[in-house]
């Protein structure tokens, strides 16, 4: 059948079913019973006529200003939704010369919420200003997504779109409703993932050896990654509430609230790790799967042994690629808490140092997590490989690859397990050098330490005593106890103290520290260079530990990968090198951090590309193809950004650098976008690889092929691959907000209708995220497949004549 | 199996089981039991001076009564020195721990009810503290710390019986309280103590005997005068006789207690306004040169003073008008 047949119908269902949606949207309407027989009337809003002045009666109130507009803004709005549409209202949008402060323009919709009493406004009550509308922008960016896929994808494009959505439907309908019943959550992370897998593979392979092996292979990773998860999780003491929701504690929230007293928030945390590795570990699998099939068609004779080494040998050159996916996806979506360190906090100086970052849950659960769902795709490939070996080659004699066996010299052979050992004394060496440092800040004078971040070994403890708790609710009192500790290093390195810790059952355990004698702590030190006045206990001793999950990643990359691991980690470490020595600081001294990013993403793709695969036309159509869905991502941000009035306050931790912060060049809002476009560089250098990859094997296949076909055959392959890497990009984002989403689907906590609350800056940013992601990606497979098709020519017409392998 | 493979797995291994060293905090290193090389006296002794250093340096030293205490459970100084540190650090609720510990082993402990009394006090809990402070004052009485504190808890207590109308009490209590603060001024045994006692008396002197109050005050600024908290309730004193003075138009008079305001601290930059108000009495008795000088004054010790400044100046033109 001809794609245009299948392509049309499809998009005409799309366009439908966005115009449907939109409507239903647009005529939002929710009521909620007030006192006295009054009702609260939430609908859409246009802000029609806007008049500056004093005339609220709120005096206080006007004594700020934002943007240069004194006091506030009058705001006529004409009802757009609901029972009171057509009619005008008025409502007072006060400054408070804060973060919060919006400054509205004519145009803006809006969800407001009015008194209604009988059939008529109660004019006297003020009007309630809520959030931006911004759920039909991105219904539409939804829609633009899927029709991209469409057009470019075809009919395989349709089965990734609905891959996706049955990738959505599993997450919403089933995965946060056994969740949300009380079910363990790892096990049904587990058991959703590996379902979701067996369709997927199923979907696409059918019923065949290749399926069972690649199910088999991601059972394998996902077991790995949620043990890993698990047991680092447990090690490092996470509770599971270090989340925000704009500058909401959403954790405390969460831990104080009904609704959610029976979530087992830890087992939360490590089902999201689960769950955020899972495409990942998927597509690696497919990957080997599919390409141990294809060499046992080629060579039927091929044995096990053979078909092993081969999968391996696929696998390796995939893993390059995939180690960066969940590495750049976690960094894109917390690119404000990496800042962090270096923001100054006026007085107060640095106030979040890398030492007290690192070592707070947030950070240390999205270093867990990348590393976790990265060991558990390399795992799989090995996994994978020897089930597909075994499945595919089994009927057959053993012959192996001729290529196989190494002929280099001996030292050669022994490079691995050098650069194996090397790694661990590296770590063991790290351990102890990241013991011994501190993040110090002294006076002026230097004479005085007024704040060091050391870690402290527990030496001794009193027996805990009951003493009153500061909290109002009654868990019980909490109990005090003092410690013995022994510095590790700064400024009292070796210097023993004693630190008070409190364990309070009624405050959220977030904020507890539960230690035994032996564990490490953070201790938050001052006093003079020559005595420690006083010690604070401020959280767990988390890096070290971190330190050596980071070492086990670079360990089974390299045994695993073999040299091809060893490229990774070398281009893995230069890509974040670059990150933090090179963007992050363009980014403090004012740059735009979109442009920034974007320039940068081009060095670092093309960097990892010559390092992973050599420098060659598949390297520089791969950099051009991944530049193209950069920008494009970059520009639709952009654009966004115009129409979603975003803030770039998604969390509280940039609420904090907002409101404190004494560095006068950090512009948030397009730190988020800058976040936003990074999230999408790893999937897109896999893509693009995979796509310039096929290019050039089909070109070497057979060099007189033209360059249309060149660009159908990359086509081909990129719209395989598509499904599989939005579906990566999809988990892991819902891995990592898992708790927000269960929040939404689950509780009332968020006030406001689910419409209002989906148009929130930051559930609205993390759609963005996601959609933008995506279609930079889409964009990134025919923009490589063109490069590499017309790599001579667009050579020849840079200037670089000659030809390239 | 080749030697290579074998070599990689034992490298794996390895590391897992050094990670897992770490992970579980099996590498304690420092014995307990093998760190305590001194004696208990070496130890408490090394503490004592490290406590009697200062602030700076109790850190050091109550990890040296912490050993000590290791060693010997029931040495009561080691506990009742940790106590205090405890207390300088608000760590209360410990402190006490220690304190039943100091009671346990040694009820008799000297200092053990005074220190006892001020960790109650500074818990709010009332009852515990008068009771600590009374074995305090018996346990030492020639303390003056101890009388000083219970003076304060009867003084508390006056002003719990003034609060419900029951004004005899409240007398009665009250003299105890002064009785108290008498004691310490004579047992004379901690300037601190000595001077706070003063402020105190001064305090409840106030309103009704003003001159004896700035009597006390006085005597304690003999004993400490940068004693900041006298400095402002004597100047508060002399304030309000000025002003009740000027109520009663007697101007010069107004301006000998502003004047005396004034002494206590010559170089406060407050005294500006001071000066003003006693220029402004000179002006308004026609002491034109005394009343130029006195803005002067104020003019130096705060050159943005308007009001020095212009009185300056109107004065600068009667001058000239008069020549």
């Amino acid at each position: 059948m001809k794609e245009w047949k299948v392509q049309i119908p499809a998009l005409v269902i799309v366009i439908l079913a966005c115009i449907i949606v939109d409507i239903n949207l647009k005529g939002y309407s929710r009521e909620v019973k007030g006192q006295a027989g009054n009702t609260y009337v939430s609908c859409i809003g246009e802000i029609t006529q806007i008049d500056a002045g004093r005339a609220t009666g709120q005096p206080t109130a006007w004594t700020w200003s934002v943007g240069g507009q004194e006091g506030g803004q009058i705001l006529t709005i004409e009802i757009l939704s609901g029972r009171f549409k057509g009619q005008n209202v008025f409502a007072a949008n006060t400054f408070i010369g804060e973060y919060s402060d919006r400054v509205f323009r004519v145009g803006d919709k809006i969800y407001i919420t009015l008194e209604a009493k009988d059939d008529s406004i109660v004019r006297t009550s003020p009007v309630g200003l809520g959030e931006y509308v911004r759920t039909s922008f991105l219904l539409y960016l939804a829609a633009a997504f899927l029709i991209l896929i469409i057009i470019i994808g075809g009919s395989k494009g349709i089965k990734a779109g609905l891959s996706l959505i049955a990738s959505g439907v599993f997450i919403a309908g089933l995965l946060i409703p056994m969740f949300l019943r009380g079910y363990n959550p790892v096990l049904v992370s587990i058991l959703i993932a590996t379902v979701n897998s067996v369709l997927t593979f199923m979907l696409v392979g059918g019923m065949t050896r290749k399926s069972v092996a690649g199910i088999l292979g991601t059972v394998g990773g996902l077991a790995t990654a949620a043990i890993l998860a698990a047991f680092s999780s447990y090690l490092l003491k996470f509770s599971g509430l270090d989340i925000s929701f704009g500058f909401l504690n959403l954790g405390k929230r969460l831990w104080l609230a009904g609704e959610s007293s029976n979530w087992d928030f830890r087992g939360i945390l490590v089902a999201g790790m689960i769950i955020g590795a899972s495409g990942a570990i998927m597509d690696s699998s497919m990957a080997v799967a599919s390409a141990i099939d294809e060499v046992k068609k080629a060579n039927p004779q091929i044995g096990i042994r053979g078909c092993i080494k081969a999968g391996l040998n696929v696998g390796k050159d995939e893993m390059g690629t995939m180690a960066n996916t969940l590495i750049f996806a976690y960094i894109g979506a917390d690119i404000t808490l990496i800042l962090m360190p270096m923001i100054q906090f006026g007085e107060a100086g640095q106030a979040f140092p890398f030492t007290r970052v690192v070592n707070q849950e947030a950070a240390s659960a999205e270093i867990v997590q990348a590393m976790a769902g990265t060991i558990g795709l390399i795992m799989a490939i090995p996994i994978t490989a020897l089930f597909a070996g075994i499945l595919i080659g089994k009927s057959h004699g053993e012959i192996d690859e001729a290529d196989s066996k190494f002929t280099g010299k001996p030292i050669f052979r022994w490079i691995v397990p050098i650069i194996m050992l090397v790694t661990a004394i590296g770590i063991q060496v790290g351990y102890s050098v990241t013991r011994r440092s501190a993040a110090t800040q002294t006076d002026r004078a230097e004479e005085r330490i007024v704040s060091e971040y050391v870690r402290a070994k527990v030496i001794d403890r009193t027996s805990s005593i009951d003493v009153p708790s500061d909290s109002g609710y009654a868990k019980g009192p909490a109990k005090s106890e003092i410690l013995r500790v022994k510095i590790k290093g700064g400024n009292y390195r070796n210097d023993q103290t004693l630190v008070q810790n409190i364990i309070d059952p009624n405050r959220i355990p977030l904020n507890n520290v539960e230690v035994n004698n032996g564990d490490e702590v953070l201790l938050k030190v001052d006093g003079t260079k020559q005595s420690l006045y006083e010690a604070i206990m401020h959280n767990y001793s988390r890096d070290g530990i971190l330190l050596y999950i980071i070492g086990l990643f670079i360990i089974l990359m390299i045994l695993v990968g073999r040299f091809q691991g060893i490229r990774t980690i070398i281009a893995l470490t230069i890509s974040l090198t670059i990150i933090l020595e090179i963007l992050l600081p363009l980014i403090m001294k004012g740059y735009d951090p979109v442009l920034s990013v974007i320039v940068i993403s081009g060095f670092v793709a093309f960097t990892s590309l010559i390092i992973i695969t050599g420098f060659n036309r598949k390297t520089g159509s791969a950099t051009i193809g991944i530049m193209g869905g950069v920008i494009t991502a970059g520009l639709l941000v952009l654009f966004a950004d115009q129409r979603l009035h975003f803030t770039g306050i998604s969390s509280s931790r940039a609420a904090l650098a907002v409101q404190f912060t004494t560095s006068q060049n950090l512009d948030f809002r397009k730190i988020l976008m800058a976040g936003i476009i990074m999230g999408l560089l790893g999937t897109a250098m896999d893509a693009a690889i995979a796509v310039a990859s096929s290019v050039r094997e089909v070109r070497n296949a057979n060099p007189d092929l033209p360059a249309a076909k060149l660009v159908r055959a990359g086509m081909n392959v990129g719209t395989d691959v598509l499904g599989t890497m939005a579906n990566t990009l999809i988990f892991a984002y819902v891995g990592l907000r898992l708790m927000l989403i269960m929040t939404l689907a689950g509780t009332n906590i968020l006030a406001g209708g689910k419409l209002e609350i989906l148009s929130t800056e930051t559930v609205a940013a993390e759609i963005l995220r996601l959609l933008a992601g995506s279609i930079g990606l889409v964009l990134t497979i025919p923009i490589t497949a063109f490069a590499a098709a017309w790599w001579d020519e667009i050579m020849s017409v840079l200037g670089f004549g000659g030809k390239t392998t | 199996m080749k030697i290579r493979s074998i070599t990689e797995l034992v490298i794996l291994a390895a590391f897992l089981i050094s990670a897992l060293v770490v992970a579980t905090g099996f590498n304690t290193g420092d014995s307990i039991e093998s760190e305590l090389s001194k004696s208990v006296r070496g130890y408490v002794q090394e503490g004592n001076r490290l406590f009697n250093a200062g602030r700076v340096n109790y850190n050091k030293a109550s990890i040296q009564y912490w050993k000590a205490i290791k060693l010997d459970p029931d040495n009561a100084e080691a506990h009742y020195k940790l106590a205090s540190i405890y207390y300088a650090y608000v760590w209360n609720h410990e402190a006490l721990e220690a304190l039943s510990e100091v009671k346990r082993v040694e009820p008799s402990y000297k200092g053990l009810y005074l220190l006892l009394g001020k960790v109650h006090d500074k818990m709010a809990n009332a009852e515990e503290a008068f009771a600590a402070f009374q074995k305090a004052v018996e346990q030492q009485p020639q303390n003056s710390e101890a009388h000083y504190y219970l003076g304060t808890m009867y003084q508390q207590q006056s002003m719990s019986y003034l609060n419900k109308d029951e004004d005899e009490k409240a007398v009665d209590v009250l003299n105890m309280s002064i009785n108290e603060y008498v004691k310490a001024i004579e047992a004379n045994s901690d300037d601190t103590a000595v001077v706070k006692s003063h402020l105190q008396l001064g305090r409840i002197y106030r309103n009704n005997q003003p001159d004896i109050a700035a009597q006390k005050l006085r005597k304690a600024l003999d004993i400490n005068p940068q004693a900041m908290e006298v400095i402002s309730e004597l100047r508060n004193i002399y304030r309000i006789q000025a002003e009740n003075y000027e109520s009663q138009r007697e101007f010069l008079k107004a301006a000998e207690k502003y004047r005396e305001m004034i002494n206590i601290n010559p170089g406060d930059e407050r005294n500006a306004d001071i000066y003003v108000k006693i220029g402004n009495i000179y002006r308004s008795n026609e002491l034109y040169d005394r009343a130029a000088k006195v803005f002067e004054k104020a003019a130096e010790l705060d050159p943005m003073n308007f009001e020095a400044f212009t009185a300056l100046k109107e004065l600068e033109l009667l001058k000239d008008t008069e020549e």
